[in-house]
Order: structure tokens, then C-alpha cells, then sequence
């Protein structure tokens, strides 16, 4: 169906402020009598701080207080709670005295300026007892180092459905594992708190994915009320999963109350990838039966993740895990049995995909060498396994939508011109210094909570005097055209020029609570939210336009922000009477409803969704790989996605290219190393950490399948996360099958390729 | 130490260590914050801005540099209320998404179409490697570029 809005690149996307330098985030924000914060971060990865002596820090002129566990609250509270019912281990304060990694948090200064802050905390002589420590998580599985009294090690239930060793298939066994990875959002973490003593007010800035999660954690940890804790959600430079935890808030909040003054932590590069979060590393071993014609039917999976110092989300991340086991293949067995272990490193948590990713690729890894194995193509193989369309998950048990997997992968392949590049490859010429590979992979993903979790999406829309419109709503763009997404959804319903339209960030204060922008829900949740609510404001304005015309409210139609009286049919059901069609604007309405009627154009509206469709996903990659260095070059790559409908198409491609920077950056480089000596990175820089750049990505080619789902607006699925979740299997497949090589761990490094090639040990 | 130099076009006169970062200069003293700071190290891009017509990276530029320089920020691009070439360029091929790296990416580009207003797509890309975008695959970025320099061609102005 074609619209007016919804799927159009022409409409311009609204970026103008950040073309002009004008849009604000959090670290552009100054308020008056303000201080920076400076963490006081542990030089060791286990210890007890014995004595802090703060003496010549707080003799530095501009330097107002030092912050330690000392005096400070020491309550435990765990970063990921978005909402204090929430069941979750607490296991962090906000400054501690038992240090768990290098970077935890010991103390923070608070000064003038930055540099004062940071020249304070050099002046801070911090006497720590060392403790043993460990570094990996298969070394704290058997290791007497305690790190946490409690939840040191947690077993998550797991799945167990159908009974794996009764299964009479052929079994494969194959161990992956997948890196530490840094999100590399631009925009490093950054919190401004104000707490104003007298009215015991807090206000804060932050570019957070939940600022209902913000406050949350805030009001919790200090005892303030929720209605005094206004978080705003300013622009956001990125997020990818970094800026959904509660890291910064608390603590510039904690400076705030301490101080009377407003705080700014706004951390620097390197503090973002030792001090917040990283991807889990996930060692997973997985076994999978065949029948005799190669469908897979059982699965058992053991998974081990390393959390770092602090479970946070860890545990959860497994049961996101385990979702995603039974939305591609029709498996009638999967057992399934994560850990989460805590190490002494820093800690890792919220990543773009939440799990699905490392489930695709330990599954997607998998089927690529079983279909080595089977010396079968890669894509039959998955055709004789996949879900059907309209298949009911059977861990969660809800239908996962329309799911055009067959469609999308057959998409994919011929757009990738499948059969062809494979005959290729298969003749290439091996002796010359490059060759040539290819991979695919499929996956799907969430659009939603639903039925993990209650979710919903409650919206205000209201049309002003000059027939524009505001929606007041808790949407938190990152950056990936959510607000416009929003705005092009209200402008269809009413036909209005969505320039007209008002989505502005999230704030606690005016909007209804809400889950936070959590498993790319955002458009799928809130997009209805917003449609339904947008037709429930024309259906006010048509009230008050029949009044003012004198007609039935079923011959009123909109177009181009006014409402017509549509002429009407001779009874013959063919022609139109003379009658003269009657428009009035929306501004005519809006007046007319504030002069006679009950005042605003105004609805509230809640949607609750009772359906969460997986985004059917087939991504093909092609790779060159330089015998001579090792080095691999993405040559080319198409990724086909159902989205049902894609809103803003070009920012859709923009979210693809993305996940394909990001996961093909997963094989060939990205990893924070750990070192087992220190328990530290060895390249907390982004001179050290190195991600794909414009030279060295190929113009990926991204597809869409649109095929409506019944219930997202106009059709809509989710595009954000998933777009990452299968890259990374289809471009290693693509290096393994240029080399003839079975590379089962990432990333695949030069110096990993070079030793395949001298025929060494390269796992 | 007192330095004078030029900035958004308008002589501007500050008493400052001769060591202050540039970007400390510009968004704390000038309270100009678009450029950003994302790595500190001169690897990122995002704080770039031109210096006499160079693309520096203003992390790594110090106060006491500034003497005599002309030094343009994206603030300093828009005229009597029009974006530029450049950031119109951007707007209209959707290569402006957190916005985080997008002043630099402009700045980048200005310097670069200064250079080479007929850059290939490779030049392109070389030309925007030292400015990370983890928003795409650089696509609708080299769109842009390339939008730019076209326009600017035909326009006959840098």
C-alpha cells in the first residue's frame, strides 16, 4: 500500500539542529554553579581500600568534596532495574571499599572544573590490601576468590522441553566463542544531576534509553519521591545498548544531594570502556541432531557467560538468550543451561540484541559447519528446518507472525546472486595472493516485551489553535529517527505534514510511565500507540467538523491537514450529486472546539500489545581475504529483512549498515583484551580498538520484505537491534569458506589467519 | 597568555594556557558545542573543525596554536539563517543520524571538497576514514559528500 508519509525518503528527516550544532546532549549542558565529577577508580583488579587520604585533594583550591563509601549510602542496588518491583541481584553501591576490577568505583571527586577534578584525584593516595583474583570465567567456576558473598555464580533456569538424549539423530557438536565487545556509541556516558535542598527537588539530563529507569534507581537509592525526580532524555550520540543501564545517574545525583550544587559526570573514552559496560564474552558448546534428511530437531546448549565484576543484567541476558533458541528452527527438543559468573573484570552487560546475537550466532555458526558436513548448501539445509509462518514459539508459547523466513532468505539469495558467486568461489583460483568467500546467515528478533513481560504504550496527542499537533509520549531516539518514525505515523492517520507535528524526548515529569526503549519496541509499542491515538484525534476533529457542517460524521474524509465533506453518491451508487464538497481546515476545527465545544482537541491514549512478530532476517556476505597479511576485506554484502513496513526507509538502510559495520567489525577485530595479568584491557583507546571505517565497508545492500503485520502501525516490525543479529555468523561463514578453514571463536584476526594458513593451531 | 585569532569569521581576543585544548577553548569558553568530544586522541573525528582551511582534529590543536588562525565551526556555517551546501547536503541524503559525529563529518567534508571538489568515491571514503560513524555503513555519508560536491561544482563555490 502506498502512503503519503509512512515509507517515504522525501518527507526530510527533521536533523536540522544537529546539522547546525545546535541539538543538545547531555555534555553540552552548563548550569550555573555547577561542578564535575571525577571517579577515583581501582588501579587493581581485587582488593580491599584499606585508607583513602584525600587530605591534598581537598586542599586543592576549586575542589568542593571528595565522595567515598565512607559517606556515601551504601545500600545495594543493581543498575538494571528500570523499576523497583523488579526481581534482580543487587550487588552494587555506589562507591565501594571491597574493589572488584580495575576501574571499579572508589570515590569521586567533585571541583570547579574538570581539570581541577582531575588533578584532585591524582592527589589522592589510596592504600588497598590485594586480594586473589580471576580473570575468566572458566577460571572462577573452579576458584576459591570471592567475589560477591552472594549471586557470585547464578544458574539460570534455562529451557528444557523434549528430551535431547532420547533424540536417535546424528548428532554435531561444535564450540564457539564471541568477544568482549565495546558499543563505541559516540557520545561518551555523560549524567547532569541538580538537587535543590530546599525544595528537595532532582532535576537530570542524560541521554538514557529508560529515564523512568533513571528515576527510578535515583528516588530509590536517596528516598526522594518520584514526582520531585524529573529526568529528561536529551539528544542521545548513540546508544547500542551502553546508555540503558542506570551507570551515571545515581552517582551524579549522589554529588548533587552531597553538595547542593548541580553535577556534570560526563565520562572520557577510555573511562566508558573500562567504567560502564562491554559485551559479554560467551563461551558456548552446542549440540544439535538431524534426522536422516537433515532436519535439525534437537538442540542442547551450554552456555558460560562472564559478567564481569557485577551480575547486572547477566543473568537476564541468559533468559534473553534462551528465547531466541525457538524462533528460527521448528526444534521439537532444546535443552538449555546458561551460567553467568562473575570475574574479576569489568563488568559486561546491555548489548544491541540482548542475547540474539550470540544465540544466532552459536546457532547460525552451526548450521554453516553442518552444512560442511553434510556437504550440503548452506541454504537448503536451512530450508528443510525452519519455522513456518504464523509458527507458535514454543518457549513463551505466543504466535510469532506472518515470519516470512522462506520468503526472505529466497529474497536474499537472489539478490545476492546466490548460486552464482558460490560457483565462483568454488573455481576461484586459490594460489593467487587473494581469495574469495561467502556466508549467509538467517535470524529473527523481538518487536516487543510481550509475553515476557506486561508492556504497553500510552500516548497524549492534542492539536493546537493552527491545526499542528503535539504528542506527548515516552519515546527515546537514539539517534535512529524514532521521533520521526512517530511523526510520520500521525501525519498519515491525519494527513498532515509531519514538519507539523511535536515528538519531543522523554521526560518523567509530562509523560505516563513506561517500559523504556528496551527490545526495539519502540516502534512496534509505541508507533501503535501513537497511530491509534491518532485516530482517535481525527475522530474528535470529524465530531466537531460534522457539528460545524451540519453533517453525518461518516462523510468526512482528510486530506492535506483539512477535513472534506465528501459529495454524495446518487442512489444509483455511480455518480455524485452537485453538492459542492465543503473543507475546513484544521485550524477552522481547532477554533471552532475552543470557542463552542469543551475546549482542547485533546486524546489519551493506552495500547497494550498481545503480540510481539519475529522480524524475519537473511544476510549474505561476501569476503576477500589477503593470503600474504591475513587481512579480510568485506567485499560486498546484502541483508534482506522483513520489517513488515519500513517507516523511514533510508534511516532502515542506515540501521543495516550499521549492524553491518558493527558485526562484521565482531569477526575481523572488534574485542577489548583482557589481560590475565592485570585483569585490565589492553586497549582501552580507540587508537588500540579498532572498528570498521568508511574505506574499508562495501555499500551493503539492504532489502526489504514488506509484508504487513496485522498489528504494527501500518504494518510495521522492528528493525533496531535485529539489523546487527546476523551478521557476524554470515561474514565469518564467508571467511571460512575462503580459506577452507573451520574459525569457530572471534574475532578472526590477521595473526589468527596467518597461523591457518602455516598450518598452526589457529583456535 | 593573551591570543588573538579569528573564529566564525569575527576577531575574538582570550587570555588563556597556552596548553588548553582547542575544544576545551571552543565548548567551554566559547560555549560553542558542536564540535564533540568522543576519543580524546585524535582517532574519532567527532571534534573536527577547520583551521585556516584544514581539517583539525580540535582534541589535539592547543590554545597557543591559535595565533593569527582562522578557525570555522559548524556554528559558524549557516548565513542569514540558510544551512550551507554541506549541511544541506547531509540533511537531504539522511547521513545525519545520533548526530554525534556530525560536525566533524561536515567540517571533514568542507576540507576535503576544498581540496578536491571532484573527489571519487574512493577518495570519499579516504577522505571521511579518520571520522567514525557508528550509526550506518557510511552510505548515505559518501551520498552526501558526493551531493555536495556536486552542487558546489555547479555552484562554482567552496
Amino acid at each position: 500500500m502506498d502512503y503519503k508519509y509512512v515509507g517515504k525518503d522525501d518527507v526530510l528527516y527533521d536533523t536540522g539542529e544537529k546539522a547546525g550544532g545546535e541539538a543538545i546532549y547531555a555534555c553540552d549542558i552548563k548550569l550555573p554553579r555547577m561542578l564535575h565529577m571525577k571517579l577515583i577508580s581501582s588501579p587493581i583488579p581485587h582488593g580491599i581500600v584499606k585508607n583513602i587520604d584525600a587530605s591534598e585533594a581537598l586542599a586543592l583550591p576549586g575542589v568542593e568534596a571528595v565522595l567515598t563509601a565512607d559517606n556515601t549510602p551504601q545500600t545495594l542496588y543493581n543498575r538494571a532495574r528500570v523499576r523497583a518491583s523488579e526481581d534482580v541481584p543487587d550487588q552494587e553501591t555506589l562507591f565501594t571499599n571491597h574493589v572488584r576490577c580495575v576501574g571499579d568505583r572508589i570515590g569521586a571527586v567533585l571541583a570547579e572544573t574538570l581539570e581541577i577534578a582531575e588533578k584532585a584525584v591524582s592527589l589522592i593516595k589510596l592504600e588497598i590490601e590485594e586480594l586473589p583474583y580471576v580473570t575468566s570465567p572458566q577460571q572462577a567456576l573452579f576458584s576459591d576468590v570471592v567475589i560477591h558473598e552472594k549471586d557470585q555464580i547464578i544458574r539460570p533456569e534455562g529451557v528444557h522441553y523434549g528430551d535431547y538424549e532420547e533424540d536417535p539423530g546424528l548428532e554435531l557438536v561444535q564450540h564457539t566463542k564471541t568477544s568482549r565487545m565495546h558499543h563505541l556509541a559516540m557520545e561518551n556516558h555523560c549524567a547532569v544531576a541538580s538537587y535543590k535542598p530546599a525544595s528537595k527537588e532532582m532535576e537530570i539530563w542524560t541521554g538514557t534509553q529508560s529515564n523512568f529507569g533513571a528515576r527510578s534507581v535515583v528516588a530509590t537509592l536517596f528516598g526522594l519521591d518520584m514526582h520531585k525526580v524529573r529526568v529528561y532524555k536529551t539528544s542521545m550520540g548513540g546508544s547500542f545498548g551502553s546508555k540503558q543501564e542506570m551507570i551515571l545517574e545515581p552517582l551524579a545525583a549522589c554529588g548533587s544531594i552531597k553538595t547542593g550544587r548541580p553535577v556534570k559526570l560526563w565520562l572520557n573514552r577510555h573511562e566508558v570502556m573500562s567504567q560502564t559496560i562491554c559485551r559479554h564474552p560467551v563461551d558456548a558448546v552446542l549440540k544439535g541432531k538431524f534426522t536422516p534428511d537433515k532436519r535439525l530437531t534437537a538442540i542442547d546448549l551450554k552456555v558460560l557467560l562472564d559478567a564481569g565484576a557485577y551480575q547486572t543484567v547477566t543473568p537476564d541476558y541468559c533468559g534473553s538468550m534462551s528465547k531466541k533458541l525457538s524462533w528460527v528452527y521448528d526444534l521439537e527438543t532444546v535443552e538449555y543451561n546458561p551460567v553467568a559468573v562473575c570475574t574479576n573484570t569489568p563488568v559486561t552487560g546491555s548489548y544491541r540484541g540482548w542475547g540474539g546475537p550470540e544465540t544466532c550466532f552459536i546457532m547460525e555458526t552451526f548450521m554453516n559447519m553442518a552444512a560442511r558436513r553434510f556437504d550440503m548448501d548452506p541454504i537448503e539445509l536451512r530450508l528443510r528446518s525452519i519455522l513456518k509462518p504464523y509458527a507458535t514459539s514454543t518457549i513463551g508459547n505466543f504466535s510469532l507472525g506472518n515470519l516470512p523466513l522462506e520468503k526472505t532468505i529466497l529474497k536474499g539469495k537472489e539478490a545476492f546472486r546466490w548460486d552464482e558467486r558460490k560457483a565462483a568461489c568454488a573455481s576461484q583460483d586459490r594460489s593467487g595472493r587473494y581469495v574469495k568467500g561467502i556466508g549467509m546467515a538467517i535470524a529473527t528478533h523481538t518487536s516487543g516485551y510481550y509475553p515476557r513481560r506486561p508492556d504497553w504504550g500510552t500516548v497524549v496527542l492534542k492539536m493546537e489553535e493552527d491545526g499542528t499537533v503535539s504528542a506527548n509520549l515516552n519515546v527515546h531516539d537514539h539517534g535512529c529517527g524514532s521521533r520521526i518514525a512517530m511523526k510520520k505515523i500521525i501525519g498519515e492517520v491525519l494527513s498532515l505534514d509531519p514538519a507539523k507535528i511535536a515528538v519531543p524526548e522523554a521526560d518523567t515529569l509530562y509523560n505516563a510511565i513506561d517500559n523504556g526503549c528496551y527490545t526495539s519496541r519502540s516502534v512496534y509499542v509505541l508507533g501503535r500507540a501513537v497511530q491509534d491515538a491518532a485516530e482517535e484525534l481525527k475522530s474528535l476533529i470529524f465530531d466537531y467538523a460534522a457539528e460545524m457542517l451540519g453533517c453525518e460524521k461518516e462523510r468526512l474524509a482528510c486530506e492535506d491537514e483539512c477535513v472534506y465533506r465528501m459529495p454524495l453518491r446518487t442512489p444509483d451508487g455511480r455518480g455524485v450529486t452537485l453538492e459542492e464538497p465543503i473543507r475546513l481546515s484544521y485550524s477552522d476545527i481547532a477554533y471552532y472546539a475552543a470557542d463552542h465545544g469543551q475546549g482542547a482537541l485533546f486524546v489519551s491514549h493506552t495500547y497494550i500489545p498481545l503480540s510481539n512478530p519475529g522480524p524475519a532476517m537473511a544476510d549474505f556476505a561476501e569476503v576477500e581475504v589477503d593470503t600474504y597479511t591475513g587481512i579480510c576485506r568485506l567485499t560486498d554484502y546484502v541483508s534482506c529483512h522483513d520489517i513488515g513496513k519500513a517507516i523511514n526507509p533510508e534511516i532502515c538502510k542506515s540501521q543495516i549498515g550499521s549492524g553491518v559495520q558493527n558485526g562484521a567489525g565482531m569477526v575481523f577485530c572488534e574485542e577489548l583484551k583482557i589481560d590475565p595479568k592485570t585483569g585490565f584491557y589492553t586497549n582501552a583507546s580507540l587508537e588500540k580498538y579498532h572498528v570498521l571505517r568508511a574505506p574499508e565497508l562495501p555499500d551493503v545492500k539492504a532489502i526489504f520484505v514488506e509484508d504487513a503485520d496485522e498489528n504494527g502501525p501500518f504494518g510495521a516490525k522492528s528493525i533496531g537491534e535485529a539489523a546487527f543479529v546476523p551478521v557476524a555468523p554470515a561474514v565469518l561463514e564467508a571467511v571460512n569458506n575462503a580459506l577452507g578453514a573451520e574459525f569457530t571463536s572471534l574475532p578472526v584476526t590477521p595473526e589468527r589467519i596467518l597461523r591457518f594458513l602455516n598450518g598452526e593451531d589457529y583456535e | 597568555m593573551v591570543i588573538n585569532f579569528v573564529l566564525n569569521n569575527r576577531k575574538v581576543q582570550i587570555d588563556v594556557c597556552p596548553a588548553r585544548r582547542l575544544i576545551d577553548v571552543l565548548r567551554e569558553d566559547f560555549s560553542l558545542t558542536g564540535a564533540k568530544e568522543s576519543c580524546g586522541e585524535g582517532e574519532c573525528g567527532a571534534c573536527t573543525v577547520l583551521m585556516d582551511g584544514e581539517a583539525v582534529h580540535s582534541c589535539m590543536v592547543m590554545a597557543g596554536q591559535l595565533e593569527g588562525r582562522s578557525v570555522l565551526t559548524v556554528e559558524g556555517l549557516m548565513e542569514n539563517g540558510e544551512f550551507d551546501t554541506v549541511q544541506k547536503a547531509f540533511m537531504e541524503c539522511q547521513a545525519i543520524h545520533c548526530g554525534f559525529c556530525t560536525a566533524g563529518m561536515i567540517m571533514s567534508t568542507k576540507a576535503l571538497l576544498l581540496k578536491n571538489p571532484d573527489p571519487s568515491e574512493e577518495e570519499i571514503r579516504i577522505g571521511l576514514s579518520g571520522n567514525i560513524c557508528r550509526c550506518s555503513d557510511y552510505r548515505q555519508l559518501v551520498a552526501a559528500v558526493k551531493l555536495a560536491a556536486k552542487r558546489l561544482r555547479e555552484g562554482g563555490l567552496a
